[in-house]
C-alpha cells in the first residue's frame, strides 16, 4: 500500500508535504471505500446467495434461482427490498440503544477488514498488533447484540441477546489461547508477519508445524464458529425457539445490517483462520510484480472461500447444541485443551528448533496425517452416500 | 532520494519525505497534517483504522437515510407492539437476568485478561529462552489451578 502510493507520488514528482499527506489520506480513503464497495458488500451478498443455494442442494431443494443467472443477483434484490421497507421501532423500545446497536455490529465487522490482507502488499493497515486488533474490534459485535436484545423490549430478543453474549465471551477464551499458540510460533502479532513466518508448501504452514498447532487449528475453528453464531452454535438466533433471537424486533435496513454482519463475519473468520494456520497468500516464487500480486490474491481468496464453504457445509449438516452442552464444550474441553496447546507449542519450540531436520520430518508426517484423515473422511462420506442411495433423490441443482 | 533527483533538486538537500522511498519502514515524520503523519509508519499505522471506523459509521447512516426517504411509512398502533404472535405481551420482558450469565462474564474477564497477559510473552518467547518458559509455565499453572477451582466449585455447570 505505502509502496504503491510512494510510487504514485514519485511518478508525479510531487514533493511538498501537503501533497504527500493529501495523497496518503486520499489513497487510504480510496482503498477503504473500495474495500467496502468491491469486497465487503458483494462478498456478503453473494455468500448469502451461495449459502441458500448450497443449503437447497443439500436438502434436495432448488433455492433462489430467479434473479439473474442462477439467481446470483438475489442479494441485490434483497438489499433493495430492505431499503424500501418501513423502518419500525417498537413503542416501548429503548430508542437510543435500539438504533445504535446495528452500527456497533456493522462497525465491529467492517473494522476487522482493515487489517485482513489480500496479498503481500494489499492491506489497508498492517498493524503491529493486528491479531489483537481483530479480536478487540470484533468484540463490538456481542456488545451490539446484547444492546439490541435489551432495547427491543421483547423476551425473545432479550433471551437471544443474553445467550449470544454468554456464548461469544465464553468462546473468546479458547480462540484467544489457540491464536496465542500461533503467535508463539510466529513471534509477531502482525497478520502479515504471521503469514511471512509460514511458507507456500503445506509443510511450512502453522497447521502442520507441530502436533499442538494441528489440534489448535480445530479448536480455533470451532471457537470461531461459535463466535460467529453459526450452527451448531446458533442458539442466539435459534429460529425454532426464539423467533429470530436478538433481531426479532428489527425490520428493513436495520435488520439487513445484522444479516450483512453475519455473512461478513464468515469471511473474517475464514481469513483469520487462513492467516493463522493455512499460510495466507504464500505462493511459490514463480512470478513477480503484478502477476505475483494477482497470484497471491487468488491463493488467499481460494483458501478463504474453501473455509467459507466448510462453514456453510457444517451449518447445514449438524443439529444445534443445547445451551448447557455448548457451555460444557467450551469450558471443560476447549479451554483446558487450548491451555495444553500453548504449553505444548512452547515446549516443542524449545526441543525442536525451527528448520531442523526433525521439525521438517514432523511437519511432513503431520501433512500425511492430515491427508489420510481427509481421505478417510472422503471414503466414509462415499460409503454413506452409497448406503443412503442418494441417486434416487438426486435433483439437478442447476435446473 | 530518487524523487529529489527527479525534480532536478540538489542531492544534498534530500527531504525526509523523499528519503522514505529508500527506507522500507520509516518512522514517524513531522508534517503539516498531524492526522496522517502521526500514524507512525504512515500507511501501516492507526490512522487508516480511524478512517475505516468512520466509514463504517457513515455507511449505515446513509443507507438508513435513503431507506427513510424511500421506505413506506404507515403508522398503526399495533405495529409498535412487541412481537408476540398478535397477543398482548404476558409480562414485561426486562426482568432480572439469571445469575449464571454474570458468572460467565466474571470467568471471561479473569481468563481473557490472563490470555492477554500471555501475548507479549508469546511475541518475545524466542529471545527469553528457558527463563521465559519457566516463568510462563508457573503463570499458566496458576491459571489452570484457577480453572480447576471453579470447575470443582461447580461454576462451570450450566443448570
Amino acid at each position: 500500500m505505502q509502496q504503491l502510493l510512494d510510487r504514485f507520488i514519485e511518478s508525479r514528482g510531487w514533493t511538498g508535504d501537503w501533497a504527500i499527506e493529501l495523497v496518503y489520506f486520499l489513497g487510504m480513503l480510496f482503498f477503504a471505500v473500495a474495500l467496502l464497495l468491491v469486497v465487503v458488500t458483494p462478498f456478503t451478498g453473494i455468500v448469502s446467495w451461495a449459502e441458500r443455494r448450497i443449503a437447497a442442494r443439500m436438502q434436495s431443494r432448488v433455492g433462489p434461482n430467479r434473479v439473474g443467472p442462477q439467481g446470483i443477483l438475489q442479494w441485490a434484490a434483497d438489499g433493495l427490498k430492505c431499503i424500501l421497507k418501513e423502518d419500525l421501532i417498537p413503542e416501548d423500545a429503548d430508542r437510543i440503544l435500539f438504533t445504535a446497536a446495528p452500527y456497533l455490529v456493522f462497525c465491529g465487522l467492517f473494522g476487522a477488514f482493515a487489517v485482513l490482507p489480500f496479498s503481500e502488499h494489499l492491506v489497508i493497515a498492517d498493524l503491529d498488533a493486528g491479531a489483537f486488533y481483530v479480536m478487540a474490534i470484533t468484540s463490538l459485535v456481542p456488545l451490539g447484540i446484547i444492546m439490541s436484545g435489551w432495547a427491543s423490549n421483547n423476551k425473545w430478543s432479550l433471551l437471544g441477546g443474553m445467550r449470544s453474549a454468554a456464548q461469544i465471551i465464553s468462546y473468546e477464551i479458547p480462540a484467544a489461547l489457540s491464536l496465542l499458540a500461533v503467535v508463539l510460533a510466529a513471534g509477531t502479532l502482525s497478520l502479515q508477519g504471521i503469514i511471512r513466518a509460514q511458507g507456500w508448501s503445506p509443510a511450512d504452514w502453522f497447521l502442520f508445524r507441530n502436533p499442538f498447532l494441528f489440534t489448535g487449528f480445530f479448536y480455533f475453528f470451532v471457537a470461531n464458529l461459535a463466535e460467529g453464531n453459526r450452527t451448531p452454535f446458533d442458539l442466539p438466533e435459534a429460529e425454532s425457539e426464539l423467533v429470530a433471537g436478538y433481531s426479532t424486533e428489527y425490520s428493513g435496513m436495520r435488520f439487513a445490517f445484522f444479516m450483512l454482519a453475519e455473512w461478513a463475519n464468515l469471511y473474517v473468520v475464514a481469513s483469520v483462520v487462513n492467516v493463522a494456520f493455512l499460510g495466507g497468500w504464500n505462493v511459490p516464487p514463480i512470478a513477480e510484480g503484478v502477476v505475483l500480486t494477482i497470484l497471491q490474491m487468488v491463493v488467499f481468496a481460494a483458501k478463504s472461500l474453501v473455509l467459507v464453504f466448510v462453514i456453510i457445509w457444517v451449518r447445514w449438516t449438524l443439529p444445534r447444541l443445547r445451551v448447557d452442552q455448548m457451555m460444557l464444550l467450551c469450558w471443560k474441553y476447549l479451554v483446558p485443551l487450548s491451555f495444553l496447546n500453548v504449553l505444548g507449542t512452547a515446549v516443542w519450540m524449545m526441543i525442536v528448533p525451527e528448520g531442523s531436520a526433525a521439525g521438517r520430518v514432523a511437519s511432513w508426517l503431520l501433512v500425511l496425517v492430515g491427508l489420510s484423515l481427509s481421505g478417510l473422511f472422503g471414503l466414509r462420506v462415499r460409503k454413506n452416500l452409497k448406503d443412503a442411495d442418494v441417486g434416487r433423490l438426486y435433483l439437478n441443482p442447476f435446473s | 532520494m530518487r524523487a529529489a533527483r527527479f525534480l532536478g533538486a540538489p542531492v544534498g538537500r534530500v527531504r525526509p519525505a523523499a528519503e522514505g522511498f529508500s527506507r522500507k519502514r520509516s518512522g514517524a515524520r513531522p508534517g503539516p497534517l498531524p492526522f496522517v503523519s502521526s500514524c507512525g509508519d504512515r500507511m501501516n499505522g492507526y490512522a487508516p483504522l480511524i478512517l475505516v471506523v468512520v466509514l463504517a459509521l457513515i455507511t449505515p447512516a446513509m443507507l438508513l437515510v435513503v431507506s427513510s426517504l424511500l421506505g413506506a411509512k404507515r403508522t398503526e398502533r399495533t405495529k409498535g407492539e412487541p412481537y408476540e404472535c398478535g397477543i398482548p405481551q404476558p409480562a414485561p420482558p426486562r426482568r432480572a437476568v439469571p445469575v449464571k450469565y454474570y458468572l460467565v462474564a466474571v470467568l471471561f474477564l479473569l481468563f481473557d485478561v490472563e490470555a492477554v497477559f500471555l501475548y507479549p510473552w508469546a511475541v518475545v518467547y524466542r529471545r527469553l529462552g528457558l527463563f521465559g518458559f519457566v516463568e510462563m509455565a508457573v503463570f499458566l499453572a496458576m491459571l489452570v489451578a484457577g480453572l480447576v477451582y471453579v470447575w470443582k466449585r461447580g461454576a462451570l455447570e450450566w443448570d
